[in-house]
Formats: C-alpha cells, structure tokens, sequence
C-alpha cells in the first residue's frame, strides 16, 4: 500500500485542474450568452440594413422631378397624372415606417411622413388644379414646380441624413462583426486549449490510470511474495532448535518461537512484555556478563556471550547467546534479537577439561617446586659431603684410604652433577633460565674446558687436542658460563665414550673475521664407540642415550645433549652430531657472537698460580655448622682465618665494627639472611666496601641477577668446592683492585 | 456569416455540454428562427390549400382561346403560346377576373405599410392561359421602369398571387394598381432578401422566357 501512497496528491491536482477547467467552460459559455444576445440584436439590425430598400428615395425623387418636368413641359393632363399617382406612391413609399431601416432614425421617419402630408395637402392641390385651365391653372402650375422643387430637397436632405446614418449603422454592424470576428477568435483559442487540456488530462488521466494499476499490481506482487517469505521465515523460525527470542529496544520480550518456548518451559503470553534478565536468570548466572549484556544493548551493539540461565522449573542450563540489535529502515534502533543455543553438555565438558588442566598445572606447579626444595635438600648434605673428603684427600692417608675416600669423592661429584642436570633440566622446562651477553674470551674459555678433562685423559691414555683458528678474535660477547656448559657436556660426552684414540676441539671462524657478528664453528671429534644413524635424532631428546644399556655401563642422567641443544638454540645456535658405530662422533656446535673491540678482563687463570691470600680480612656468614666446618676448612687451606658469625645481622655488626675485605655470605639464614644484610652493608657508611661473595643451595638461575641486584659482587654455588672458593678469592681481589 | 455562426456554437456546446450554455443556445435560436424555419415549412403549401384561398370560381379556363381585351388593358404576357393581339396576351381586368380569384392578407409593410387582404388571380393561372407555364423565368417590368426576374417557379410551388383588388377595392398607380405580385407572408417563411424584391407593383408587363 506504502506504494500507492503519493498518487493522492497528483489525483488532487487532476481534479482541481478538471474543475478549473469546468468553471472556464461555463465562464466562456456565460460570456458566449450574454455576447451572442447583444449580437443578435445587432445582427437584427445589419439584417435591417440589408433588407431596407434605399432606393426609394432616390425613386420619389426621380419621380417628382419627372412630374416636375412633365409640369414645366404642359405635358398632356394623362401623364401629368400618372406622374401625380407615381409620386404619390413614391411619397406613400418612403414614409412607411419600414424606411425606418433606410433613414436609420425614428426622426426622420417622421420627418418623411411630413413631407408626404406637405405633398398631400400642399403640392398634390396644385398639380391637379393645374390641369384645370385659365390663370389659376398656371398659378397652380408654378406653385406646384415650386413645391415639387422644394420636396425634391427635402427628400435630397432626407437622403443625405439617412445615408449618414446607415454607413454609421453599417459602421456599427461592421463593429460588430469584427467584436464578432474576435468573441468567435478568442472562443475559438479558448475552445482550442480546453480540447488540448483535454486531450492533456486525458492523456495523463490514462497514464496515471495505468501506472497506478501498475503499482497496484507490483505491490500486490511484492505482498504476495513477502507474505511466500514471510510464510517461508515463519516456519523456518519454528522449525528451528535453537531458541529465538524477539526484544523491544527497552529488552521487553515481544516474541519468542516454539524452541524457545520448549527449552525455557515458559510460554509467549506469560513472558510477554518481562525484561528476559529477570526470568531467564539465576544464583550462577554472572553478573559480570549480565552488565557487558546490559551495556552492548545499552549501546545498540550485538554481543555473543555463554551464560547459565534458568528454566521455569529452576533448572540450570547454559546457553550461547548471540544478541544482535535490530535496526529500523531508519536506522532507529528497534529492539534486539537473540538466538540462544543450548550449550550445557559442552559448558559441563569445558568445565572437566578446565578442572583438569588446572590439576595438572597445579600438579606441574607442585613437581617444580619439589624439585627445586629437593635440588636445595639434596645438595645441602652432599656439600658437607663433597667438602669434607676433598678435605680429606688432602690429609696423609694410606693407599687404601686414600682409594675410598676418592671413590667416595667421585661418588658424590657425580651425584651432583645428576643434581645438576636435573635442575638444568627443570629450568629449561619451565624456561626460566636467563643468558648473559658479557664478554669472554675463547681461548681461555677452551683452554680452561680442556683442562678439566687432562687428568682424565691422561689416565684413559686418550689424546686430547685442540686447535684455535687465528681468526678468531680475542673477545667476544655471549654466555660464557652457559657455552662452558655445554662443551663440557659434549667433551665429557666424547671422553666418556672413548677408549682410545683421541677427542679433538677445533674452533673455526666462518666466513669474514671483519664482520660485527661472528659465526664461531666448535667441532668436538672423537674416535669412540660412534652411534646408529638412526638413533642420532632420539639424542637430543630428553632421557635418551645411544645404547638405552649404556646408563647401566657409562652413567649419566641422558639429559646431556638435551640440555646442550636447548642451551644452545635458546642462545642462537644450532648444534648437529655426525657419527659411525665403531669410527666415531663429531658434535658440531655453531654459534654466532657479537665483536667486542675492548679487552676482556683479565682473569686469572687457577692453574697459572694459587694467589697468596693469607691477608685477607674475610668474614663467612654461614648458618649450618657443618658448612661453617667446610668453609673455614677450605679457607684454612689457603692460608686464610676468616671469621665467622652465624646470620646476617652478626654479619652487618662484624662489619661495622672490624674491617673485611672479603664477605662469603649464605642466602639462607635465620634472624636476617644474606640479601637483606649486604642491603645493609651496602648502606653503611663505610671507608672501603667489601668484595661479598653469595653463597647459595639456590642454584636455580635467575637468582643471580637478583643477589647482583641486592649488592653481591659474585656468587658460588653450594655444594663449595674449593677450586670454586679459590676462584671467587682470586676474582674478588682482582675486581678489589681493578673496583 | 449570420448562418455559420451556430455551427461555431455548437461544437463547443457538445464539449462543453453545461447546462447554461443549453439555455444560451436557447437565446441564441429564438433570435434566429427567422432563417431556420424558412427551410421548414418551405414548399408545405398545396392545391388543397391554395384551393381553400379560392374566392371565386373561373370561367376562364386555360386552353380556352383568350378574346381581345374590351376593356382597358391592365397586363400584357409576352413569350406564351396564347396570344390575342399580334405576339401578346393582353389583359383586361374582367378577363383578370374570369381567370378565377383567390385572396389572402398579409403584412403588406413593402408598400401599403400594413396588414391587407388582396385578392387576384393566381400568377399560375394566368401562366397557363397564357401558355406560358413552360418557361423559367418571368421577366417583369412595372409602370415605374422598375424591373425583376422572377422564376417560374415561383408561380408553380407559390400561390404567388396577382392581385388586382386591395381590402376588395381597385388599385390606382398611386396605389400600387393596377396589377401587383402578392406573396403569403406566413406559413412559407420566403426569405425577404429574396423575395421582398420580387413584390413587383404597379405592374405592367410579364415576359416569360
């Protein structure tokens, strides 16, 4: 119907036109009336023009001077007669009142009829008594010339005065004519464009008729396919599971389908007109996703959430809503539709899998944290054990003694270094370990790698080589710690399964020695037992050996390359392992390291000489009595006394009130522990600060950066050795001197 | 012009179709039945009629031989095949007489200026005493020299009259007499246009042709 709307106006307009067009013809027609009476008159009057007949005063007169003549001649009393009766009837003639028409004037009809009454009783006499004889004849006679004479003026004058009057009648009717000519021009202009209005409005009549009738069927097409759709929506709408639910803009439900009505168990007619919040919701339905509802309708947006909602009955279900505003054709917002699917078997599932991943986690969580108490509890004994028989080794003992106690020994570095590989091996899991990128020197990290295993090879009567490429330059950056790692590892690896022959180290630099960056090739080769090509990848997995007997024979946790490839990668590199059963391995490591121009620092090599220590003022910070025992044992070894104080807050008052050069702080301890007291060093106002050194069971990274931060110098991780001892002793009197 | 004009009306009236142009037209017509009705009612008269207008019965019959007039000669027929002097019919008023009268009054305002009864022999009988019936036109000729055609049939489909009496009395020349053409003035509806001229007085002559 919107279609049809509009042809009002234009149907109007036809109309006021149709009637304007009615009151024009009856205006002309009114003017034709009164104009065609007024003409008529006129015409009457032409007609008398044509019908009158002028030439009788032309006749009378020509008749009167015949009689004239006839007089003047003495024509014989006959003609003379005839004359008269001709004259008479002439004179009758033209005073009739049809001269009217000829004189154009009552006036001078009545002038005529003077004259004939001037001829009857003043001239006629005379011209009969001059047909008598004697003198009286002959005065009658000239009487009668005279008053021929003078009538025959009279009816010239007439004449004249008539004939003006006719040409002004003939004037008027020729007016007339021509106001005729124009009445009938101007009806005929106006009769042409009312026929052209006409034929316009019939023209136009015919096409609105058409074009209406045109609408009129495509709009009664368009309701009968919209009624097909709507019929088609319809059932779609009720066939469908899913819940369809229908607002106002304010959320008041206006219409719900069949699925609805069977998953909520509430019916149209009870809902209808109720805020779908207030019956559809219960306890476990979130508020938090009610106000993100809330709000998205607030804002005309659609919004798709899961929420728990409440059958009639009070029964939970969840439901996947998917709300879409529904905006009118102007763009108004008219409400809002949603589609509610029943989710509760895939909400119920999503709930186990979450309580299970947050068990696992949990559990995970549990693992790690058991891990590192065990790594903490574990290493704690083992450093008291690892500390006394190296201690013991250096006493005099006999053959036998000396052979249990390096067992024994043996026993408890290779108990660490599982313990070891298990923590390594924890962090990377977690990934929580962190790189340094400080520089080093390879040489002298090589060369120190190396010497760790002399004694070994030497006793497995094994060569062992290594080869330095000129190239490479005396400083790099990266992780020395962690790359010492992992070549221990791989030259431990080599030297573990080698029997004879020899494990060489080459280091290569590849492509220009010029660049910023340097790719460092590391390539450790042996000539030991080799591995099956087909077992190689199994390698870097964790737990996996060559030989899954070979724990039994060689030892070892299996976590070695593992943890060398994920060290390696996370610093850049890659690592790949090349073998032959029976001819050998090679273990490829490359490596890519950022130039360092200046030197790096100048450490002291161990092995170069033990440094003279027996001045320094150290101060061990140390809770557990037997670690007290180790310490002041090592320290005692090298020529040191240091003095002892069993937490951090001893620690602070020994430095306040005596000097110290050298603290060996413990992390851990009651009252005040380590990190808390070199804060406190640190804030005393003291002449020279002191080189502390943390002592830590907390071995797991990311604990250096933080005792770093707390103030330390350096660190040495429990169990202590006394190679480590040393080593910190050597470095905090270099850093004390270059500090 | 004055008989196209409702031709010019009448289409509009058809267009318009209103109802005060109807009435107009009404005023228009009335103005103008003078012309309209002419056509009428022309040529409605007849013998019965014409008989109805007879007053006296002739005893002088066409075909008859026609005797010198005795008596003072009032009309002359020239072109007939009767003739009574050398080439002519002559007339006298008695001979008139015999030919058989008819009357009838009409609105004599050419000549008289008023209504008069005349009375005369029909022009059509004396036509075919005069043999000359045949012919198409009258040329007529008056005392005054006035001359008008008049055809034929005039005197054949009109009971065109020659009227020799006046309300019953002779008429002298000045008159209008002896002899003058009477035409009805009702019931024929004769255009004056045409006609009026051909109301000859005074008559002297007719010469057929």
């Amino acid at each position: 119907m919107r279609l049809l709307r509009g042809q009002g106006p234009r149907g109007v307009a036809l109309g006021v036109l149709g009637f304007l067009m009615l009151a024009v013809s009856v205006a002309v027609s009114a003017d034709l009336v009164v104009g065609s009476r007024d003409t008529a008159r006129r015409i009457d009057e032409t007609q008398a023009l044509i019908e009158a007949d002028p030439r009788t005063l032309g006749q009378v007169q020509r008749e009167l001077l015949r009689l004239e003549l006839l007089l003047r001649e003495r024509a014989r009393p006959a003609d003379v007669r005839l004359g008269e009766q001709f004259v008479t009837q002439r004179v009758r003639e033209s005073a009739l009142p049809k001269q009217r028409d000829v004189l154009g004037s009552q006036a001078l009809v009545q002038e005529a009829q003077e004259v004939e009454d001037r001829w009857l009783t003043q001239v006629r006499p005379y011209v009969r008594e001059s047909l008598g004889k004697g003198d009286r004849a002959a005065d009658a006679r000239l009487a009668a010339i005279e008053g021929i004479s003078r009538l025959e003026e009279d009816y010239n004058t007439l004449a004249a005065a008539g004939e003006i009057n006719r040409r002004q009648q003939a004037a008027a009717a020729s007016e007339t004519t021509a106001d005729m000519l124009w009445d009938m021009r101007r009806m005929l202009v106006l009769l042409s464009l009312l026929f052209i209005a006409g034929i316009a409005f019939t023209v136009i009549g015919a096409w609105l008729l058409v074009r209406t009738n045109r609408h009129r069927l495509s709009a009664l097409r368009n309701l009968e396919e919209l009624n097909e759709e709507l019929t088609f929506y319809s059932r779609v709408v009720q066939a469908t599971d899913s819940a369809l639910v229908a607002t106002d803009r304010m959320g008041h439900v206006t219409w719900v389908n069949e699925a609805f009505e069977r998953t909520t168990g509430y019916r149209l007619d009870e809902i209808r007109g109720r805020r779908a919040a207030d019956f559809l919701t219960g306890e476990t339905t979130s508020r938090e996703v009610l106000r993100q509802i809330d709000e998205a309708g607030a804002r005309g947006l659609p919004i798709r959430t899961e929420l728990a909602q409440y059958t009639a009955d009070g029964e939970e279900f969840w439901v996947s809503l998917d709300l879409s505003p529904l905006h009118s054709d102007a763009g108004e917002l008219e409400g809002f539709f949603g589609v509610l699917t029943d989710i509760t078997e895939r909400h119920e599932a999503e709930e186990l899998l979450t309580a299970a991943r947050q068990a696992a986690e949990a559990s995970a969580q549990e693992k790690a944290g058991f891990l590192a108490t065990m790594s903490h509890e574990i290493r704690t004994p083992l450093n008291a054990v690892l500390g006394l028989t190296d201690l013991l080794l250096l006493t005099e003992l006999d053959e036998e003694q000396r052979d249990y106690t390096e067992t024994a020994h043996q026993s408890g570095n290779h108990l660490l270094a599982l313990v070891n590989d298990v923590l390594d091996y924890s962090a990377l899991e977690a990934g929580r370990l962190e790189y340094a990128n400080q520089p080093f020197s390879m040489a002298q990290l090589l060369d120190e790698t190396l010497t760790m295993f002399v004694a070994n090879a030497e006793a497995k009567g094994i060569e062992l080589r290594l080869r330095q490429s000129p190239d490479v330059p005396p400083a790099l950056r990266g992780d020395a710690m962690r790359l010492r790692q992992v070549l221990v590892n791989v030259v431990g690896n080599a030297m573990k399964f080698t029997e004879q022959g020899s494990v060489s180290v080459d280091c290569d630099l590849v492509g220009s020695p010029w660049g910023h960056r340097l790719e460092v090739v590391l390539r450790v080769t042996d000539t030991g037992i080799g591995i099956p090509r087909w077992r190689i990848p199994d390698l870097f997995r964790s737990f996996v050996r060559g030989d899954a007997s070979s724990t039994r024979q060689y030892g070892g946790t299996g976590l070695g390359l593992a943890i060398s490839r994920r060290l390696v990668e996370a610093m850049g590199g890659t690592i790949d392992l090349e073998s032959e059963v029976g001819v050998g391995t090679t273990v490829t490591i490359r490596m890519v390291h950022d130039r360092v121009e200046e030197e790096p620092p100048p450490v002291p090599r161990a092995a170069q000489a033990v440094l003279d220590h027996s001045e320094r003022r150290v101060l061990v910070a140390e809770d557990d009595v037997v670690n007290q025992k180790v310490v002041v044992r090592m320290l005692g070894r090298i020529g040191i006394v240091p003095t002892v104080v069993e937490n951090g807050r001893e620690a602070v008052e020994a430095v306040r009130t005596g000097a110290f050069d050298t603290i060996l702080m413990d992390v851990e301890m009651p009252v005040m522990d380590g990190l808390r007291a070199v804060r406190l060093i640190r804030d005393t106002d003291l002449p020279v600060q002191p080189w502390i050194v943390a002592l830590t069971a907390n071995a797991l990274s990311g604990d250096r950066d933080r005792f770093l931060a707390a103030g330390m110098d350096d660190y040495v991780s429990k169990p202590v050795t006394l190679d480590a001892l040393s080593g910190a002793l050597d470095r905090s009197r270099v850093g004390h001197v270059a500090g | 012009m004055l008989l196209t004009r409702p031709s010019y009306v009448r289409p509009a009236l058809a267009l318009l179709a209103s109802v005060p142009l109807l009435l107009g037209l009404v005023g228009c017509s009335a103005s103008g039945d003078d012309a309209v009705g002419a056509v009428a009612v022309a040529g409605a008269g007849g013998d019965d009629e014409q008989a109805d207008l007879r007053v006296s019965e002739a005893t002088l019959h066409p075909g008859d031989p026609v005797p010198r007039p005795s008596g003072k000669v009032v009309l002359v027929v020239r072109g007939g095949t009767t003739t009574n002097v050398g080439d002519e019919l002559r007339l006298d008023l008695a001979q008139l007489d015999s030919l058989g009268t008819v009357e009838y009054a009409v609105d004599d305002d050419l000549a008289t200026g008023g209504r008069a009864t005349f009375s005369g022999p029909l022009v059509r009988t004396v036509l075919e005493l005069a043999g000359a019936d045949e012919g198409t036109t009258m040329r007529t000729e008056a005392l005054n020299d006035y001359l008008v055609d008049v055809p034929v049939t005039d005197a054949t489909e009109l009971p065109l009259m020659l009227a020799t009496r006046m309300n019953g009395k002779r008429m002298s020349v000045a008159n209008y007499g002896p002899t003058r053409f009477v035409y009805p003035t009702e019931g024929y509806g004769l255009d004056p246009v045409t006609y009026d001229p051909r109301w000859i007085w005074q008559l002297r002559s007719i010469e057929v042709e």
